[in-house]
């Protein structure tokens, strides 16, 4: 489980979708912050933090279809099963 | 011979249908084993199998001598390399990142194997072109290389050269060839291209309806080939008549052409045709293709 991880993360550093969505969920979280840095006081803690959990479930599950996908098709993971590690 | 693969009635069935009837095959040590047989005979079935991707209705194999179901199978199974149906590369990586990335899954320190690899197939100048940019050829060989990772003694390969250009079917099988005489690794190759497969092959298990139909090695389908002597005429008559006189057995190919398909005196044939004013103008002997042994043995042509 930890080669598949290691793996997994090694192929992840690589694959250009990844870093965008990176990218995007910094703009996000930083023009999130802004936003509730100047109403603070209208919106509480709470409110911060799960509206920003909205944008991260939002990039995630794109993220995850496309990638799980594409390992699938490529056959990478026929491989890791032919390999079972 | 030591068999690294055997396998023992294996059955597949999909509910009612059976995709693989009871199956016995062996593959020797160090050599190279075509299977052949048509599309829907069952090779990829056989073939995820034997690598753990689908478990048999019935019967059993051993692979090292271990029977797949024994806990030790898992073990053996590392020491197998294989590309099924296609090669399993990662299109956005490069050649390297590819192979540095099956070396993390495998569990092996990668810098020194992964240029040894890459040298061996040949893709060591590809640099920082990806994947997606290869050419069929390469994509192939880049399939080999990562199915190389690990040192496996024993390597599958499910259609290898489907949709390969002629250069790209050189360079697969020379690699090919080259990986059995200089590691001496074994190879289980299924294949359409039988002409091909004849080139390398020193094994061959011969598939139908789910059923190995023959099992024989290189030099026993040579010997159990039928040998024709083609003949090119210029009086197709007067050759035909001799024939029949002679009660030689014989198929009328063209106007000018002939295959004998017994061993003749020439040069009885040539003094005895040219007092018919029969004009020899070429003597060929020919063994008969793979093709034709394979067509032969499910039955003939009408049965494709």
């Amino acid at each position: 489980m930890y080669k598949l991880l290691k793996a997994g993360f090694y192929r992840l550093r690589k694959e250009l979708v990844f870093k965008l969505f990176i990218v995007s969920s910094i703009i996000v979280a930083i023009f999130i912050a802004k936003k509730d840095y100047k109403a603070w006081g209208q919106v509480g803690i709470n409110e911060a933090i799960v509206e920003f959990m909205i944008y991260i479930g939002f990039f995630i599950s794109i993220f995850v279809s496309i990638f799980v996908g594409k390992e699938h098709s490529e056959g990478i993971i026929r491989n890791k099963i032919i390999v079972r590690t | 011979m030591e068999n690294i693969l055997e396998t023992k009635h294996i059955e597949k069935k999909y509910k009612k249908f059976k995709a693989l009837d009871g199956i016995n095959m062996h593959v020797p040590k160090k050599a190279i084993y075509g299977l052949v047989g048509k599309n829907g005979a069952g090779k990829t079935t056989l073939i995820r199998i034997i690598c753990g991707l689908q478990k048999p209705t019935k019967g059993t194999y051993t692979i090292y001598n271990t029977v797949n179901t024994s806990n030790q199978i898992t073990k053996q199974r590392k020491r197998i390399g294989a590309i099924i149906e296609a090669p399993s590369i990662c299109l956005d990586m490069t050649a390297e990142d590819n192979l540095k990335k099956q070396c993390k899954i495998i569990g092996i320190p990668d810098e020194e194997n992964v240029y040894k690899i890459l040298k061996t197939v040949n893709l060591e100048n590809t640099g920082k072109k990806k994947a997606k940019n290869f050419s069929l050829g390469m994509k192939q060989r880049l399939g080999i290389a990562i199915a190389l990772v690990g040192n496996p003694d024993f390597i599958i390969l499910d259609e290898p050269i489907n949709g390969l250009d002629p250069a790209g079917i050189i360079e697969v099988r020379e690699l090919i060839l080259k990986l059995n005489k200089e590691n001496g690794i074994t190879f289980l190759i299924s294949s359409h291209y039988l002409d091909e497969l004849s080139k390398i092959a020193t094994c061959y298990g011969f598939m139908n309806n789910g059923k190995i139909v023959k099992e024989i090695d290189k030099e026993e389908l040579e010997k159990s080939h039928r040998k024709r002597i083609e003949i090119n005429v210029n009086n197709i008559k007067e050759c035909v008549k001799y024939l029949e006189e002679n009660k030689i057995s014989y198929q009328v190919i063209s106007d000018e052409v002939i295959d004998i398909y017994e061993k003749v005196n020439v040069s009885e044939i040539v003094i005895a045709l040219s007092k018919r004013d029969c004009i020899i103008n070429s003597f060929q002997e020919k063994s008969e293709s793979l093709e034709n042994y394979y067509l032969n043995l499910i039955g003939g042509a009408d049965n494709v």
